[in-house]
């Protein structure tokens, strides 16, 4: 028993399966942020009340600058990588894939330094909300970058024998793949700017 | 189920889960018989799944139905030991059998989040949605069969963190089903009794992890059902020749997908204020039995966590509705021998119901000191939504009309549905005032609503659907005798236990007293009505067990059916083998017709199945095309 | 996306590198903006305009919903639409609530 569209496009649709899986699922993570940062602008609203207390503001924005342009270069290297399988230039995909899962790792390891940095100097979640919320967004986006990486690398490691049974279906499951990791690059393109640059101003007239 | 030509053979091992990478040396063809492992317990087929779901959920709603006769005990005879069986509950929670406060908010959290998350939801979405909407559709299996099979795993892991939350020092969550912080936040914490609580293995921790499985699951599901029914309809299946039941399915699935994820998010903080010490609910100067817990909060917000919940609340209830609506709407249709009335507006009402039901939550916040244009808004969007509801109801109602009705025991559920979900409904709309609701929040009013939609109404669409549809899946008739002593009672009774709590709601009974009310001056004249409900509510346990005894006895005993459609019904389920096998159609189906062509005038039947082609004699009906345009 | 001929991919993947350079630019262009320290509510508009310029640009080219099926683009409207509902909303009932009595 086959399920039908797997690999190729349903006439009336136009779509196969996973294509159509991905973008719901994406579509779920658009809410879980949306819901994060829903919290975020409550909460940063709620922290008017004491002026005193600086909310916000005190990340390394530097260090931040360069986690989005290494993201947003691995959402080029890995829509490159569909592109040289489509192609069928399998030593290219390679490189590709090679280049965003290393990417990945780069976001990852500045991404725990900063956390590093923040608890040896008694930093922690719960020190105020505007830390609550920081940790917990950037710790839920980190968990998809890993996410992320662990299924682009399966497809890189796997690639070979993938590619030789089918790479119409590899190039479709890249496709997949590099969609999830469009929404990563997606999330962060919110949270730089959100967390590192803006949150210590004022949201409202009122608060000046 | 031979594919397409146009299709390219999938040949990935991630594809179908079978046969490809056979790496054994038989002889025999690619087909190697699953062991029992796969083939019952970790099978990717959705009928097993859709069992697996189905027995699972029912074993939580008996488990949720056995809390409330705990708490109807306790609501009649305050005070007093529960015979018999007080003893077993122990010292801390039934200290000589007699029910503590504690123990009592725990028994109220629980039997709401068993009810909606592992009972009713699962059966209805997770179970009939599985089973029956493939084969309605003529599709082989779901589009994911893995992801499936993940999504009732997930489920059921946190299924078993739930049910074993209660055997945690502190037992179970105690803050409602809704889980409001700061109540939650301070409830099963460490920081007020030490040496009883445990900073991880305590209730209201693992009722949120249990939530991220259930929750997990849920997306899974959702994902699967929208891509199967958007993808593997058979041939001629446009979407206004769905059935209802498909159509209700799918709105449910786009609701779960995109409400639950809010929840999910709030779940996390939640647990983060419990485990990392964050305050995203706790508010600056909370003070706790007189003392102030500066250490455990400060500067967060618990409306903000109301928002969270009741996002997904809202749609969550549309959620618990709309899967027996469809089911509903397959029996009526069957035993009334003519099409349902107004299909088409029908399926826009869904379709504008779901969408309505992501800007209305804040109902459920009137409370909360929300100022006049905001309760503005979400009145009215909360008085909109009425209308797409009605229109289904009535549809239903009027399908009646003209029919040539056979009262079997599906028929009898699916009929006492409509006025049961129609007093559920109109008890709704002065909840949907903020002026009304001024009164009547929290009180046993609310808890008469939204039983009537649910007990009385989505579970006896449910149990219309169990035995409707348990011939296709057995090869066999539940008992008729034991349906009647099954049903009558429990209509009567559901009443009985239900409608009182209107009366008392309007005095301003609140929820969840643990007494039942009995130490106010105003409730006093009307306390009787705790008896006459928990003398219904052990009276209608009673009235399950026809029920049960039916359900496992039938499975050897009960009639066999004497083709593969018994209810002559048009739909594609009823085109199968009894029971169906891997792949489920013999042959591709192929669709010429819409789904409820029940006395078509000249037809030879009164009936004319989806894929049965019209003879020559008649008017051609509109052949089968293969569509490769958008439509 | 069997429909792609090798030149649709060629030109896409120059399509692609064009892309990642304006990202790259307005991501700099973002820290300058920063860096001179706009007045409100300049700051906050500046920002999250350049913001949703970049997440627009990503969704429409490297995600292709620009030539994307109606049913994905616009299941991922209304998706978009309830995000903004809920912020909007949560955030409106923060402000228009009943006046503190004491």
């Amino acid at each position: 028993m086959e399920i039908p569209y797997t690999v190729s496009a349903r006439p009336d649709t136009g779509l196969w399966n996973a294509k159509i899986g991905i973008w719901l699922f994406l579509a779920s993570e658009v809410m879980l942020f949306g819901g994060l940062f829903s919290a975020f602008i409550f909460l940063k609203l709620g922290a008017v009340a004491d002026p005193s207390i600086k909310w916000g503001g005190d990340l390394n924005w530097q260090l931040g600058f360069v986690n989005t342009m290494v993201l947003i270069g691995s959402s080029v290297t890995v829509i490159m990588a569909w592109a040289e399988l489509k192609l069928r230039n399998f030593k290219k995909f390679q490189m590709y894939m090679a280049l965003t899962i290393g990417a990945s790792f780069l976001f990852l390891i500045i991404k725990g330094f900063e956390y590093y940095a923040k608890f040896t100097h008694g930093i922690f979640p719960k020190t105020s909300t505007f830390y609550s919320i920081y940790f917990t967004m950037t710790g839920l986006h980190a968990l998809h970058v890993i996410g992320g990486a662990i299924v682009l690398g399966y497809f890189w490691l796997a690639g070979r024998e993938l590619y030789k049974r089918n790479p119409e279906h590899l190039a479709n499951r890249v496709e997949v793949g590099g969609l999830f990791w469009h929404f990563v690059d997606l999330v962060w393109i919110f949270l730089f700017p959100i967390f590192y640059l803006l949150s210590s101003y004022p949201l409202t007239p009122a608060a000046h | 189920m031979k594919p397409l030509d146009h299709e390219e053979t999938d040949h990935s091992p991630a594809g179908d889960g079978h046969a490809h990478a056979n790496e054994h040396a038989h002889g025999h063809d690619d087909h190697h018989e699953p062991g029992f492992w796969q083939k019952y317990i970790f099978s990717t087929d959705h009928k097993i799944i859709g069992i697996q779901y189905g027995f699972t959920a029912l074993v939580f709603m008996l488990i949720g139905f056995a809390l409330m006769i705990l708490m109807r005990w306790q609501l009649a005879n305050p005070g007093t030991a529960f015979p018999v069986i007080g003893s077993w509950f122990g010292e801390t929670y039934m200290p000589n059998g007699v029910m503590t406060p504690e123990f009592y908010n725990s028994l109220g959290a629980m039997h709401g989040t068993i009810m909606v998350f592992l009972a009713v939801v699962p059966l209805a979405f997770g179970a009939f949605g599985n089973y029956v909407m493939p084969l309605q559709i003529g599709a082989p299996d779901m589009a994911f069969p893995k992801l499936n099979m993940a999504s009732y795993w997930a489920y059921f892991v946190g299924g078993v963190i739930m049910f074993a939350s209660f055997f945690v020092p502190g037992g179970a969550a105690k803050s409602g089903w809704t889980n409001y912080p700061p109540l939650s936040g301070i409830a099963d914490n460490p920081m007020f009794k030490p040496d009883l609580y445990h900073v991880f293995f305590n209730g209201q921790t693992l009722w949120l992890v249990a939530m991220i499985f259930v929750i997990t699951s849920s997306l899974l599901g959702s994902v699967n059902f929208i891509t199967t029914v958007i993808q593997l309809r058979a041939k001629g299946l446009t979407w206004m020749r769905l059935p209802f039941f498909v159509w209700a399915q799918f709105i449910s699935a786009f609701l779960l997908l995109l409400a639950f994820p809010p929840l999910e998010a709030a779940a996390v903080m939640q647990l983060m204020d419990r485990l990392a010490g964050t305050s995203f609910f706790m508010p600056t100067g909370l003070v706790v039995d007189g003392t102030a817990v500066d250490a455990l909060s400060g500067g967060g917000s618990p409306l903000l966590y109301q928002h969270l919940f009741w996002f997904l609340g809202h749609p969550e209830v549309y959620v618990l509705i709309l899967p027996a609506l469809g089911i509903v709407s397959e029996i009526i249709a069957n035993n009334t021998r003519k099409p349902l009335f107004g299909y088409r507006m029908m399926v826009y009402s869904v379709v504008v119901l779901g969408f309505l039901s992501f800007i209305v939550w804040a109902h459920h916040m009137y409370l909360t000191g929300m100022g006049t244009k905001i309760s503005m808004f979400f009145q009215t969007t909360t008085m909109l939504i009425s209308i797409p509801s009605v229109i289904i109801i009535t549809s239903l109602l009027i399908s009646l009309w003209g029919g040539s009705i056979r009262f079997n025991i599906p028929m009898l559920f699916a009929t006492a549905f409509i006025p049961m979900f129609g007093i559920g409904g109109l008890t709704g709309l002065p909840l949907a005032f903020n002026a009304t609701d001024l009164h009547l929040h929290d009180t046993y009013y609310v808890i008469g609503h939204f039983h009537y939609v649910v007990a009385p109404g989505t579970i006896f669409a449910l149990f219309a659907g169990i035995y409707y549809w348990f011939p296709k899946m057995t090869g066999r008739h539940m008992n008729t005798f034991l349906g009647h002593l099954h049903f009558w009672p429990s209509l009567i009774l559901m009443n009985g236990v239900f409608f009182p709590m209107f009366i008392q709601g309007m005095r301003g009974f609140h929820r969840r007293w643990y007494d039942g009310g009995q130490v106010w001056e105003f409730t006093q004249d009307l306390l009787w009505l705790n008896q006459v409900m928990s003398i219904s509510a052990f009276l209608l346990a009673i009235a399950q067990i026809p029920f049960m005894i039916n359900l496992f006895m039938s499975i050897k005993f009960g009639k066999k059916v004497t083709s593969d459609n018994p209810w002559n019904a048009t739909t594609l389920e009823w085109a199968t083998p009894t029971p169906p096998g891997h792949g489920n159609f013999l042959k591709e189906p192929v669709v010429y017709r819409g789904p409820y062509e029940y006395s078509v005038p000249g037809a030879p039947t009164d009936f004319s199945m989806q894929n049965e082609p019209d003879p020559e004699t008649l008017q051609p009906a509109a052949a089968a095309e293969l569509p490769t345009a958008k439509h | 996306m069997a429909g792609h001929s090798v030149e649709e991919i060629h030109a896409a993947k120059k399509k692609f590198l064009i892309v990642f350079a304006i990202l790259a630019a307005l991501t700099v262009i973002t820290m300058l903006a920063h860096v001179v320290h706009l007045p409100y509510p300049w700051n906050w508009v500046v920002g999250l305009a350049i913001a949703v310029v970049k997440a627009a640009l990503v969704a429409a080219v490297f995600m292709h919903m620009v030539g994307e099926k109606a049913l994905i683009n616009r299941t991922m409207l209304f998706t978009v639409i309830f995000c903004i509902g809920l912020m909007l909303l949560t955030v409106l009932s923060f402000f228009d609530h009943i006046p503190k009595l004491f």
